[in-house]
């Protein structure tokens, strides 16, 4: 017992080193077990994220609004020869559908997104690193609101002020771990996610990108007209519409392009492009390869307007599509361009009443689209209304199979343009009336069983 | 430990204290006091009137072990019998003995209850030991239980481990025994206790040497083709022209030709006449490959092992000294040779403090030896010849055909032809591990009861292995030849490979690290006691690879030559681009684990036990989440010594022990990671570097978690005639890795990931029974284990782990989980014979069917349940199982014979394939029994021969692998070994006698009952059974 007493304060030592140790655990535990596995930590790496274009740009966007809207038409042999879904597809009765679809492609640039920002709070911004630090910051941002938007136009319902509030949107994930249960949130928190974000990042990105696979601020206000346009929401599509000109309102015209050949246009150097994204291929009732141009749509281009010969190809008694921008047969363009932008400015001019400038901006586009070997008709609608209906004729057929349509479809019948989209097949007549709840995409079953969200 | 002092012819006793002092009041000066107790020898001491009889040294019971209490080791403490609520089972030194091998865990097979050595094959490196304990635990998470050498965890290679240091082996099988190892602890655990020194025991030397030899392996065991069924199938295809487009096209893909294939192409040449085509072919008929490789490859296993260990204390130093030195050559004159150093040192410095060093060191070198078979261009073709007609050794083709290598380059390549009675000579492996384990150790007594110990093992182990493939090897020829650019105006050849020897070496360095801190507790008042640890634990253990390749290496004069690994050359023969192999290549790992752990039991009245311990671990392979949180891993026990009270009169059952055990362990993968793993590419498109994640961060990553409750019954008859231990455990795992569908809102990038969510259960019994039917002069004992296990899973989320489709055609040799099934499982289609075709037949709606395709597609629609077309067949690994040994012993002979069984369950023999046949070579000897016509499906089920081009080929082939016919019963009994010793003296340390003793052992004697009238060994479905084998030895200890 004597010279126990002599050790007694080591019993003590240890009792006041063991809590100091275990504070500490928590670095000593941080350890990669295996030092060639590499977990993206630094701003490269997270640069390299939103480089990957196969997952960020490439066949990404949803397909499935587009699929469900009314810009084409399959002939009855092409409708046979299809399997189930997407013959349900065509005739808006499809209920149940599994992994590799819209939502899958859709929710996976906004993983990298989440994962970029959550990894960022460990980056501290130095002067340094702060210009890659803010652009990274930005392409997260963006990337998971332009994913939201494009999201929300396929499974939530339009946006509709009076019900916004309680209409059911998508699911706003900010987290990459996937224990967190995924919860659908109304249509109003999910635009104003999708403004909040992209209006920050807005804030971080510069003007133009080096290539337009990757964001930049005009994106950012491209994305952000979209939004509002598509919230029916003018006065603030037209501010964005007009910052995005003012960034890049650069025009193809029509008339230096070979519109003869099978793929007319370009992709990357095409110069209208602000951000480039193309469609997946999930859902192909409406590609080119199975579908017909809607004939109506197809008489309603002039004989000089350039895009009647190289939008369309002549197969078998009707027309298909061959316009996209994006240098191929099979996909088609869904990003963000500054045609887009005059034909969304126009519109906002117009709603607001400022026919004039409606008009200008109506003229500056469909000159770069009208045969200059012919006097271009300059067009000067001075009615509100025929302003408006003239304009949103030019935007269906400026920006067909470019995953809008649907959208348009949804929002003009908010504002009761009783548009109805009809397929004809085995002689049976399908419609699709406004406001329908169909317009609100059904979400993948397996999602639904693992989620117990409720379904549209 | 105390011992009893009384003086003898009285009642006068008096138990020593921990010290061993004692004082007697009363005692006559001329008595005699006799000191016992459970583990020394009884000593007698005349008094002669001294008032202190001084010190008086006992000596250990060592050989009448059946008496000696063996105290369990669980690595954190050593328990008594009674103080144990778990399960725990002591495989002592003389069991240990009673086998041979060089293996410590082989020495285990059939000597304990519920542990079973499987030929189950699995991918993941922690499964390698291939045994369990208690079935499985687990679906997708190693298999291996937890090794622990004396304290710690043993990282480095079992075989490094030499039985002769060992003095027993604890197995800790349920989970009050396991949770104090936590998140690792759910495979169980095995904890090998080394031979070690005590204070105040006289020098004493243990010399063993042991000689053993091994029958050659059998290798007619395995169905195979004849030579003239095999020349019969190629005569087949090449009249079918089969290989049409490979003769035709000879000269572009140089495939090799086997000889009958090449006697048939010459003779449609003309190359040769009739007579001498039918006569080569007839000699090649008689040709059995396997006489050859008898002849020349395969020997008598021989292995020799020498071992001498020194013990001994004084009142303040233990020590211990052991040498161990082992020399094997395997059946193809592979070579395995090892020393172990065993070094331990504890003394006490001062009072109440004892520090402890040793050291554990190994090195071994094992030598490869000649090649097990030979295939010509990866085909099994039964009658290749490896000696040409004057017996030298012949070419056996390789990847091209000698037509090729023998014109190709116009002489100046190197021979490009494959010696295979030659080649083992150039190409050697030498694999060097050198270990080193130390440890050291310091406990101190703070008060009477608490000690407090801080132990610390530092592990090293490398491995080198070098392969030195020399200039006349195939493997450096083929290289240098393959890389060769002839200049064919001039002949001149540009060597990018140097035509020099290559050497290739890959080296590992394995480091772990261990600290422990922990305080013991140890108080006995009145007639309670209570014994308790707390403690805390850091471990690391980090792994290094590296490899690469010499080129142009010479040994003596030592040079190599440079080596362009960078940039691509053209080879032969088609001039595709290719990097030379082995350039350097790298990695390392690092696990690290953070624990803090306690174990507490109360004792009353000797009779009533509580237990309990809780264990909390933290691991840089677990999630953040999981290490933040502070979930730990419990259990608790109680025990009950119904023999003990007051009530309990049974006069035959003296004594009778309830307990009760319930707690959690678990399991971790060290390759898995919770965090995103990404790999980086460079984007065609932008030319910019990207990152894609391919595997998913998961923050919640876990250790799989296994529940065990136990209840055992321990008892003994009067004098001990029959005793035992009766348990009865119910399993379940949960939070177990597997795959399942998730919300892929996160992650669109996959719809299944591997997470905690699948579920197994299990439940079992272990009884072993030990019945002293004569213990007189002539003893006989028989020791009964009789274990029975069966598992399910429970939870499983993917398609096929629902419908079952992925049970149909397995082999039963990996898991493969379907819900309700056991972990091992066989389903088999219906089978309903041949047709008059000799098509082989199914059930598809209700009918008699050949579309096998569509009998497919209904398994995966419509899975097992409700399906006439399938059957389940059961279970691929024994339910029940164990073994029965006898002990015979007169006077200084004894004699014991281990017989095993394994009941309950069912195996898939290797199955004839056309297939395999066609494409891959050999097949089973099934051929000759295949249909030839209408009528012959009544006498056979082995479908008729038919050519590639026929509809559903490989699906036919498939249909009849995985049909019902195909499995058999894997119910066996064995006669494991027969060891018989004899004493020549036995050893009595007191009076420094030196004891000797001889013994013969014969293992793998073979089966004696198999269910399968086949005569297939269910052990060995596919490969070669291990052959008998003949040990003698000799045991010296004085």
């Amino acid at each position: 017992m004597q010279t126990s007493n002599k050790f007694l304060p080591l019993y003590i030592w240890l009792a006041v080193i063991v809590p100091i140790f275990f504070l500490s655990c928590k670095k000593y535990l941080e350890k990669k077990p295996d030092s060639s596995l590499t977990v993206p930590k630094t701003l490269d790496e997270l640069q390299g994220l939103f480089n990957d274009a196969q997952l960020m740009n490439f066949q990404v966007t949803p397909s499935f609004g587009e699929t469900s809207a009314d810009d084409y038409f399959l002939p009855q042999s092409t409708y046979d020869y299809l399997p189930t879904e997407p013959q349900q597809q065509y005739i808006w009765a499809l209920k149940s559908y599994k992994f590799a679809n819209d939502w899958s492609a859709g929710y996976l640039p906004v993983y990298n997104s989440n994962y970029t920002l959550e990894t960022l709070k460990e980056i501290s911004r130095t002067p340094a690193n702060q210009n890659q630090w803010d652009k990274v910051k930005g392409y997260a941002l963006f990337t998971r609101a332009y994913s939201f938007l494009n999201l929300s136009w396929d499974y939530a319902k339009s946006y509709n002020k009076a019900t916004a509030e309680t209409d059911l949107g998508i699911v706003i994930r900010t987290t990459s771990d996937f224990n967190t249960p995924s919860k659908r949130a109304s249509v109003n928190e999910t635009y104003q996610h999708i403004i909040s974000d992209a209006e920050e990042a807005a804030q971080l990105l510069p003007e133009l990108s080096a290539n337009v696979l990757l964001p930049s601020k005009a994106a950012c206000y491209g994305l952000l007209a979209r939004t509002f346009l598509s919230m029916n929401e003018f006065d603030s599509a037209l501010k964005y519409s007009s910052l995005c000109l003012d960034l890049k309102s650069d025009l193809l015209d029509y008339n230096g392009v070979s519109l003869d050949s099978d793929i007319p246009f370009s992709n990357f150097d095409n110069p209208e492009v602000i951000y480039y994204t193309e469609m997946n291929t999930y859902n192909t009732d409406h590609y080119p390869f199975n579908a017909y141009v809607d004939s109506t749509l197809y008489a309603g281009y002039d004989e000089n307007d350039l895009r009647k010969t190289g939008f369309f190809r002549f197969d078998n008694g009707y027309y298909r599509f061959k316009g996209a921008y994006t240098a191929d047969y099979i996909n088609l363009f869904s990003g963000i361009a500054t045609d887009e932008m005059f034909l969304v400015r126009s519109e906002c001019y117009a709603r607001l009443g400022m026919l004039e400038k409606a008009m200008a901006d109506l003229n500056t586009l469909m000159k770069e689209r009208w045969n200059n070997n012919v006097p271009y008709p300059e067009i000067n609608e001075t009615d509100k209304a025929t302003a408006i209906n003239k304009i949103l004729s030019e935007r269906r057929k400026e920006l067909l199979l470019r995953g809008i349509r649907w959208s348009d479809i949804k929002r003009l019948n908010i504002l009761g343009a009783n548009i109805t989209p009809t397929r004809i097949i085995n002689g049976q007549t399908y419609t699709l009336p406004p406001n329908d709840s169909r317009y609100a995409l059904p979400i993948p079953i397996d999602i639904i069983t693992s989620t117990g969200m409720v379904q549209n | 430990m105390a011992s009893t002092v009384s003086v003898k012819g009285t009642q006068l006793a008096t138990a020593t204290s921990d010290d061993g002092s004692f004082k007697l009041k009363n005692v006559d000066a001329n008595a005699v006091l006799e000191i016992t107790g459970v583990s020394v020898q009884t000593a007698e001491v005349q008094v002669k009137g001294r008032g202190n009889i001084g010190t008086v040294i006992t000596t250990s019971k060592i050989t009448e072990d059946k008496e000696v209490v063996v105290n369990a080791n669980t690595g954190y403490q050593t328990l008594k019998p009674n103080e144990l609520n778990g399960s725990i089972a002591v495989v002592d030194n003389k069991t240990l003995n009673q086998q041979v091998g060089t293996n410590i865990l082989n020495r285990l097979n059939g000597v304990t209850t519920g542990l079973l050595f499987s030929n189950k094959s699995n991918n993941n490196p922690e499964s390698d030991l291939n045994l369990s304990i208690r079935g499985l635990s687990t679906i997708n998470g190693p298999l291996n239980p937890v090794i622990v050498l004396d304290n710690f965890i043993y990282e480095g290679d079992i075989k490094n481990i030499n039985p002769n240091d060992i003095e027993s082996v604890s197995i800790l099988k349920d989970a009050a025994a396991t949770s104090i190892y936590g998140a690792k602890g759910g495979n169980s655990v095995i904890v090998i206790t080394t031979k070690k020194g005590k204070y105040n025991q006289p020098l004493q030397v243990e010399f063993n040497s042991t000689l053993t030899v091994a029958d050659k392996p059998d290798l007619f065991y395995p169905s195979q083709i004849s030579s003239s069924d095999y020349i019969e199938a190629e005569q087949f295809l090449y009249k079918n022209g089969f290989y049409n487009d490979q003769v035709r096209f000879d000269w572009y893909y140089h495939t090799p030709f086997t000889p009958a294939l090449q006697i048939f192409v010459d003779r449609n040449r003309g190359l040769i006449t009739q007579q001498d085509s039918i006569a080569k072919i007839n000699q090649l008929k008689t040709q059995d490959v396997r006489n050859d490789y008898n002849k020349y490859f395969y020997t008598n296993a021989v292995s020799q092992q020498y071992g001498i260990n020194l013990r001994g204390g004084s009142n303040t130093n233990a020590y211990t000294l052991g040498i161990n030195y082992d020399r094997n050559r395997g059946t193809l004159y592979d070579r395995f040779d090892k020393l172990n150093i065993h070094i331990l040192n504890t003394f006490k410095p001062v009072k109440n403090l004892q520090l402890s060093v040793g050291a554990y060191y190994t090195n071994s070198t094992a030598i490869s030896g000649r090649p097990s078979s030979v295939t010509l261009n990866g085909k099994n073709v039964p009658y290749i010849q490896l000696t040409d007609s004057n017996g030298n050794p012949a070419a056996v083709a390789q990847n091209y055909s000698s037509s090729y290598t023998d014109t190709i380059g116009g002489g100046n390549l190197l021979n490009w032809n494959y010696y295979p009675l030659d080649d083992y000579k150039h190409n050697q492996l030498k694999t060097t591990i050198e270990e080193i384990n130390a440890n050291l150790a310091l406990s101190y007594k703070i008060i009477n009861g608490l000690d407090l110990d801080i132990r610390y093992q530092y592990e090293r182990q490398t491995s080198d292995a070098i392969r030195n493939a020399d200039i006349e090897s195939f493997y450096t020829r083929n290289l240098v030849n393959q890389f060769s650019q002839i200049d064919y105006s001039t002949g001149n050849i540009n060597y990018i490979v140097p035509a020099n020897g290559i050497q290739m070496r890959y080296n590992e360095v394995l480091n772990s690290q261990n600290f422990r801190s922990q305080l013991n507790f140890n108080k006995q008042w009145q007639k309670n006691a209570v014994l308790a640890i707390a403690g805390f634990e850091i471990r690391q253990i980090t792994n290094k690879g590296f490899s690469n390749s010499v080129y142009g290496y010479n040994e003596d004069p030592l040079y190599s030559a440079k080596i362009d690994y960078a940039n691509q050359y053209p080879t032969l023969p088609f001039g595709s681009l290719s990097n030379i192999p082995g350039s350097p290549n790298l990695s390392a790992t690092v696990n690290r684990y953070v624990s803090a752990y306690s174990n507490a039991s109360y004792i009353f009245k000797n009779r009533y036990s509580l237990s309990g311990s809780v264990r909390k671990d933290g691991a840089n392979i677990f999630g953040v989440n999981t290490n933040d949180k502070w979930k730990p891993l419990w259990s608790a026990g109680a025990g009950w010594e119904i023999s003990g009270e007051n009530f309990y009169r049974v006069k035959m059952m003296p004594y009778l022990r309830l307990r009760a055990s319930y707690g959690f362990s678990g399991n971790v993968d060290p390759s898995r990671s919770a965090l995103p793993i990404a790999n980086y590419f460079n984007n065609p498109t932008t030319n910019l570097p990207y990152t894609r994640i391919q595997t998913l961060n998961n923050p919640d990553l876990r250790w799989e978690q296994s529940r065990q409750i136990n209840f055992g019954l321990d008892f003994r008859s009067a004098r001990d005639v029959i005793s035992g231990t009766f348990e009865y455990y119910l399993k379940k795992g949960s939070d177990l890795y597997g795959l399942t569908y998730y919300d892929y809102t996160t992650w669109g990038y996959a719809s299944q990931i591997t997470k905690n969510v699948a579920g197994m259960s299990g439940k079992g019994i272990d009884l072993r029974l030990e019945s002293k039917n004569f213990d007189k002069k002539f003893k006989w004992i028989t020791d009964l284990l009789w274990s029975f296990n069966k598992s399910k899973v429970t939870h499983y989320y993917t398609d096929a782990a629902l419908n079952g489709s992925s049970l149909l055609g397995s082999s039963g040799l990996t898991i493969t989980p379907v819900v309700g099934k056991p972990l091992y499982a066989i389903a088999a289609y219906k089978w309903e014979g041949l047709n008059d075709q000799g098509d082989p037949q199914g059930l598809l709606d209700g009918k008699k069917s050949t579309d096998y395709y569509a009998m497919s597609a209904n398994v995966d629609k419509n899975g097992l349940i409700n399906n006439e077309g399938v059957v389940f067949i059961g279970p691929a690994t024994p339910v029940v199982f164990g073994s029965l040994i006898n002990t015979f012993s007169w006077k200084k002979f004894s004699a014991s014979v281990n017989i095993s069984y394994k009941l309950g369950y069912y195996f898939k023999k290797s199955t004839f394939s056309y297939y395999n046949l066609f494409y891959n070579g050999g097949t089973t000897a099934d051929f000759s029994n295949r249909w030839q016509k209408p009528g012959d499906e009544n006498k056979t089920n082995i479908p008729a021969m038919v050519y590639t081009r026929y509809p559903q080929f490989s699906a036919r082939d498939a249909f009849f692998a995985a049909s019902e016919i195909n499995v058999l019963k894997g119910d066996h009994i064995r006669l494991e070994y027969i060891n018989i010793s004899y004493e020549i003296r036995q050893h009595e340390n007191k009076e420094h006698k030196p004891g000797l003793r001889i013994y013969a052992n014969i293992s793998n004697l073979g089966i004696l009952w198999r269910a399968n009238k086949e005569m297939i060994d269910p052990d060995f479905p596919y490969s070669i059974p291990a052959p008998k084998t003949y040990a003698i030895g000799l045991q010296a200890t004085f």
